[in-house]
């Protein structure tokens, strides 16, 4: 599953620690999700939608096979 | 510039530990609980295990089958804490610890099999105990490459 994480992570100037925080995660976890390793949890998912005022779709989109 | 949250619980020690434990106080305190219980199970044991090889408590009494219990309530604590370290913690963290668990225990369970036919075939002859090692060690192993997998 792709995602805009580090996008949106960089356009705060936020770094992996800060979100990881904010979304009380590891930042490990952060990491894997930004690069494709580990796709999250729904509530997870619903979090990081909420942090950043968007939608779940808007953040995360499904690769085509 | 947004600045995340300052009231939020900010991760704290060394990157090994968090990677180990978890984002949060709670993570730590959950595995910290888990190390504790895991030693006083390891305690237990060893202190049972040496009364009753040394003979100083009657075989077959109540002493003796006290000593076999305390051990085995100890290890029902462990097994408590370590769930519940799982169930409160770091989604990423449990699915490493998932991923851990089912491979010890599908490597121990195959291996029991290849044991079996290694004593039909007079090979060598190991016991429960070289088991659970095996276990321990694909265990903590794949715990180590899972953590430096996701670092």
């Amino acid at each position: 599953m792709r995602n805009r994480l580090k996008v949106l992570r960089a356009e705060r100037d936020w770094t992996q620690a800060d979100l990881a925080r904010q979304l009380d995660v590891s930042r490990q976890t952060v990491n894997a999700i930004e690069t494709g390793k580990y796709d999250p949890s729904l509530p997870l998912a619903f979090r990081i939608a909420r942090l950043f005022g968007q939608s779940i779709e808007e953040i995360f989109e499904e690769e085509q096979a | 510039m947004n600045d995340p949250s300052p009231n939020l619980s900010p991760a704290r020690g060394s990157s090994f530990w968090a990677a180990c434990a978890g984002p949060n106080a709670r993570d730590r305190r959950n595995l910290a609980g888990f190390l504790v219980a895991m030693f006083a199970w390891a305690v237990c044991f060893v202190a049972a295990s040496q009364l009753l090889e040394r003979e100083m408590v009657e075989a077959g009494g109540v002493v003796a089958f006290s000593l076999v219990a305390l051990p085995a309530v100890a290890g029902l604590a462990v097994i408590a804490v370590y769930a519940r370290f799982l169930d409160q913690g770091d989604e990423l963290q449990r699915l490493i610890h998932y991923r851990a668990l089912a491979l010890a225990f599908g490597v121990s369970f195959f291996a029991t099999g290849i044991l079996r036919l290694l004593e039909r075939a007079e090979g060598p002859v190991l016991d429960l105990a070289d088991l659970a090692l095996v276990m321990a060690v694909v265990y903590t192993a794949t715990l180590f490459h899972q953590i430096w997998r996701y670092r």
